[in-house]
């Protein structure tokens, strides 16, 4: 950013100052307008799922549903409840977001385009996560409600929990690119699919996996919401909550799946490379990778809305038996594979282009299993029925009365 | 097996007390207060018998210009359920209790509680006799045929004489 | 200095306004952090007192309120109604009106457990199939409003047959949805039946044992999932029932142990397709007459008792019935499957999560106003 800037003629101090200012004024920004829309297609593409559509009232398909959520939470009563413990309750919501808020640093959206390249990225984030913690802890505390406690519990022991598989997983990755650093990850990866992380062998498959699924636990969706389990909590830790509060958390939320597209973009499927021949263009760059994320991004809204919910003793299990295991035995696989194949490029080659052809023969059966049940649900119902008219009656004596009489 | 098959296997069987009660419709096996739990219990256990499950338990308040009196119903049902009999136990007013036949059947202590909400029978040796269908501090029994509807609850008025006929405007939207 | 840590248990109050009890029931629930000590259930939020107002109505009068019993199976709770009544009076109900019974009562059966099935998805979490089987739903909704005028409580089913017949193309629209319907419940299975998150909250959660099941009196899918091959239209054959040929779906203990959460859940499912050979047959066998026997406008029946049973899809509803020969009803006392399946949770309970007594009161399909009546 501040290249840019310098390049449109500023002197170089006064550019960095800018810098500084504008990254966060543009991500504040993205944040809180992307929350409001990923909650419409997170609705839109629930109520296709299901046989219905979603919001289509308010802008054109329903497209500005989120502006009308906005400024209806924003002019709601903010209820305190009797007998919370008021700073802290108020200081919830802040801690939330600002967990979410402060991952989007290092968010590496295009070729060289970082708010801030930390040379801990990765690090980073995981660890600027668990302010979500303490804030849902506090949350749950602090309003005085037995429903929220047992939610902020909850959340506070299954993000507290996914966290090492999170960080197991992405230790694969880091192993390729030799640095914590976003852009270091990105120049490890090129642009086809051959060259993603995710492909190049099976254990950063599996770590791939894995990263995705502790990440679906720490940003809350289903399969592992209960923390808000609304049939279960009411509303879980933000029972409490109304009017703008409200909304925070819930834009936190919203904001953290895009932070979880992010990572698993930049750190597995080659986040913004492009070909050479495309050389360094930024714009373009920065496209790929947000169709990119949003693919990811739209595999989880899929997930939330066709997977039941684990308990949460079952999610407990999950990660300490089976997913942390399985991310030392990826580690460790990807730890031989890189020693067997340091000096043969050709056995990488070979072991990308068998995985790519695997995922694509899994997602050929699917599309086909897709459309098996496309054509199955096209059985006619509730098509119109012929009705045969009764056949015509005796003509009526009255009628055979006035011809007599005539 | 019919009401009379299992009427006179349980007079020679059981050494209790019990009238049959026909009448053109259903009947029902008639027995005093006190023999109850004694008649339930070598019923359920009678293999013969057959009738192990408690379905219904309910009552009737029965008020004449001469006599009142509350009838309990027993229904109890053949294990492979296609056949049932009735028990029916008549209290007198003056002496509304009946053993209860929890330790028998675990469905009977909601029914039973029930019937004492609706028609004020006590059970006696029921391990947790109180109001089901009712708020605790309701006054009265409301199946009983004499009930009064009261017309406060705590501060709420009942409104006894509302007036449902339509109003004027009302009348003139009726083409 | 070795001091034992006291702790409390939590008493948290799973109030009548919740988004996962079916309909306005209160739990009082102890907890230990999120295992169950005691739970207590408090009734009587929805006490309409239906059986008091039996005694003010007349004999037709009433079915309309037996629809508000139980309003997910209304035509199953009218037709409970009309058969203890029809007992009471000998009257003889014409074959085509038991053929239309037959009819309405297995599509509102389908539709009740749709909803018990999807109700219980929902609670665990799994939004999409009770979305879709509501949309499903809604073609059994059209079916039963075109031949009953209302699409929840019909008031069709009275004393002595139906209300009028079915109108024509009924019948072929019918035939059209069981072909639909058989290949969406397929899917449905695929979507949540089958799913192993689903499988892992419901096996061997809460069993009752075939004993238990005798003892609490728990009817319908409740009791045949604990293995019991009990099912009212099989034991005490009523209408037309005997001419048809359909198989009683018995809990086996598939996933996990023989009556626990998941074979109360698969035995609704596998009902659903018996239900739907039943009307394939029924269309095939359905006579021409009349639809509705002669009875008088005000029935005097004879002094006495009549206890009925009529198996809805909540289970065994025993309509007692006791008349003194006026036109109206001198004692009603209507016996709902979930009254005791409620009763049972207080027993299942202790040493659950929070999260599996949802799945519980989900899988014993309780609603509140059958309960409460």
């Amino acid at each position: 950013m501040s290249n840019l800037l310098v390049s449109l003629g500023l002197n170089e101090t006064l550019a960095s100052y800018l810098a500084v200012m504008i990254w966060p004024a543009l991500l504040v920004n993205f944040v809180a307008i992307y929350g409001g829309v990923i909650s419409v297609v997170l609705r839109k593409v629930g109520g296709w799922m299901q046989s219905r559509l979603g919001p289509n009232r308010v802008g054109p398909g329903g497209s500005l549903q989120w502006l009308a959520d906005a400024i209806k939470l924003i002019l709601k009563e903010g209820i305190i409840p009797a007998g919370c413990d008021k700073l802290m309750w108020n200081l919830a919501p802040f801690l939330i977001v600002m967990g979410v808020f402060a991952t989007f640093v290092v968010v590496p959206w295009g070729s060289y385009i970082v708010p801030s390249d930390l040379n801990v990225g990765i690090l980073y984030v995981i660890s600027i996560t668990a302010l979500t913690v303490v804030g849902i802890l506090m949350a749950g505390w602090a309003s005085n409600n037995k429903w929220s406690l047992l939610g902020g519990m909850r959340a506070a022991a299954q993000i507290v929990t996914y966290e090492i598989p999170v960080a197991m997983g992405l230790l694969p990755a880091i192993l390729v690119a030799g640095s914590l650093q976003m852009s270091d990850l990105m120049k490890a990866q090129g642009w086809s699919p051959f060259d993603w992380l995710v492909f190049q062998n099976p254990f950063s498959m599996l770590a791939f996996l894995i990263f995705f699924v502790g990440s679906l636990a720490e940003a809350n969706q289903t399969p592992f919401d209960f923390p808000e389990a609304e049939s279960e909590l009411v509303q879980g830790f933000v029972t409490e909550y109304s009017g703008f509060r409200f909304a925070a958390v819930g834009l936190g939320e919203f904001a953290n799946t895009w932070v979880v597209g992010a990572l698993c973009t930049a750190v597995f499927l080659g986040a913004g490379n492009l070909p050479a021949f495309l050389g360094e263009a930024a714009f373009l760059s920065l496209l790929v990778f947000v169709v990119k994320v949003s693919l990811v991004v739209f595999v989880m809204i899929w997930l939330r809305w066709t997977l039941p919910r684990f308990r949460i003793d079952q999610a407990m299990e999950f990660s300490w038996k089976y997913l942390l295991p399985l991310s030392f035995v990826a580690f460790f696989g990807q730890a031989l594979f890189m020693l067997a194949t340091y000096e043969r490029p050709w056995a990488q080659q070979i072991t990308s282009h068998v995985m790519v052809l695997l995922f694509l023969g899994v997602l050929f059966k699917f599309s086909g299993r897709v459309m098996a049940n496309i054509r199955l649900q096209n059985t006619p119902v509730n098509s119109p029925v012929k009705i045969q008219p009764p056949a015509p009656a005796a003509p009526a004596p009255a009628a055979a009365e006035p011809a007599t009489e005539a | 097996m019919n009401l009379q098959e299992a009427f006179a296997l349980i007079q020679a069987k059981s050494g209790i007390n019990v009238t049959l009660v026909p009448t053109e419709l259903e009947g029902s096996i008639q027995v005093d207060a006190a023999n109850l739990h004694a008649l339930l219990a070598f019923i359920k256990s009678n293999q013969e018998l057959g009738f192990r499950v408690l379905a219904s338990q309910t009552g009737v308040h029965a008020k004449t210009a001469e006599a009142e009196s509350i009838t309990l119903y027993y229904f109890l049902v053949h294990h492979h359920y296609h056949c049932h009999i009735a028990i029916s136990c008549k209290l007198g007013m003056d002496k509304l209790e009946a053993p209860s036949v929890c330790d028998l059947w675990p469905a009977a202590n909601w029914l039973e509680r029930e019937t004492f909400d609706l028609l004020g029978v006590r059970f006696t040796g029921h391990p947790n006799l109180q109001r089901i269908m009712l708020p605790h501090d309701w006054v009265g029994h409301p199946l009983r045929k004499d009930y009064v509807k009261p017309e406060f609850y705590h501060d709420t008025e009942f409104d006894l004489n509302i007036d449902n006929r339509p109003s004027e405007i009302a009348k003139s939207f009726i083409l | 200095m070795n001091q034992e840590l006291t702790t409390q248990y939590m008493t948290i109050n799973m109030g009548p306004q919740h988004p996962s009890t079916h309909g306005v029931i209160r739990f009082i629930l102890q907890t230990d952090g999120e295992i169950i000590k005691s739970c207590v259930p408090d009734i009587g939020y929805l006490h309409r007192s239906i059986e008091k107002i039996a005694e003010g109505v007349s004999w037709q009068g009433f079915v309309p309120y037996t629809d508000r019993v139980d309003y997910l199976c209304a035509m199953n709770a009218n037709w409970a109604y009309s058969m203890a009544v029809e007992k009471l009076i000998s009257c003889e109900v014409p074959q085509r009106a038991e053929y239309i019974r037959v009819l309405v009562g297995e599509l509102n059966r389908i539709s009740s457990h749709l909803i018990a099935i999807g109700t219980c998805a929902m609670d665990l979490g799994a939004f999409t199939p009770f979305i879709q089987l509501l949309r499903e739903r809604e073609y059994i909704n059209d079916l039963l409003e075109l031949a009953s005028g209302a699409r929840l409580t019909y008031n069709y089913i009275c004393i002595g047959g139906v209300m009028h017949d079915l109108p024509p193309g009924w019948l072929e629209r019918c035939a059209e949805f069981v072909d639909h319907f058989d290949v969406a419940m397929e899917q449905m299975n695929r979507l949540i039946t089958y799913n192993r998150i689903f499988i892992n909250r419901m096996a061997n959660l809460a069993p009752i044992s075939p004993e238990m099941a005798l003892d609490y009196n728990l009817v319908g899918p409740n009791l045949r999932a604990s293995g019991h091959h009990i099912d009212l239209r099989r034991t005490t054959p009523y209408g037309v029932y005997p001419q048809l040929d359909f198989e009683v779906p018995v809990g086996k203990g598939i996933e996990g142990t023989l009556g626990d959460c998941y074979d109360r859940f698969f035995v609704r499912v596998e009902e659903i397709r018996e239900s739907l050979k039943i009307l394939r047959q029924a269309i095939k066998q359905i006579p021409s007459g009349e639809v509705q026997a002669k009875v008088k406008a005000n029935i005097k029946p004879p002094v006495g008792h009549v206890y009925v049973r009529h198996e809805t899809p909540r289970g065994d509803t025993g309509y007692f019935i006791e008349s003194d020969g006026s036109t109206s009803a001198y004692r009603l006392k209507i016996r709902t499957g979930s009254f005791t399946a409620m009763s049972i949770i207080e027993t299942l309970s202790p040493g659950a999560f929070i999260a599996d007594l949802v799945a519980i009161i989900g899988s014993l399909d309780v609603v509140a106003p059958e309960l409460d009546r």
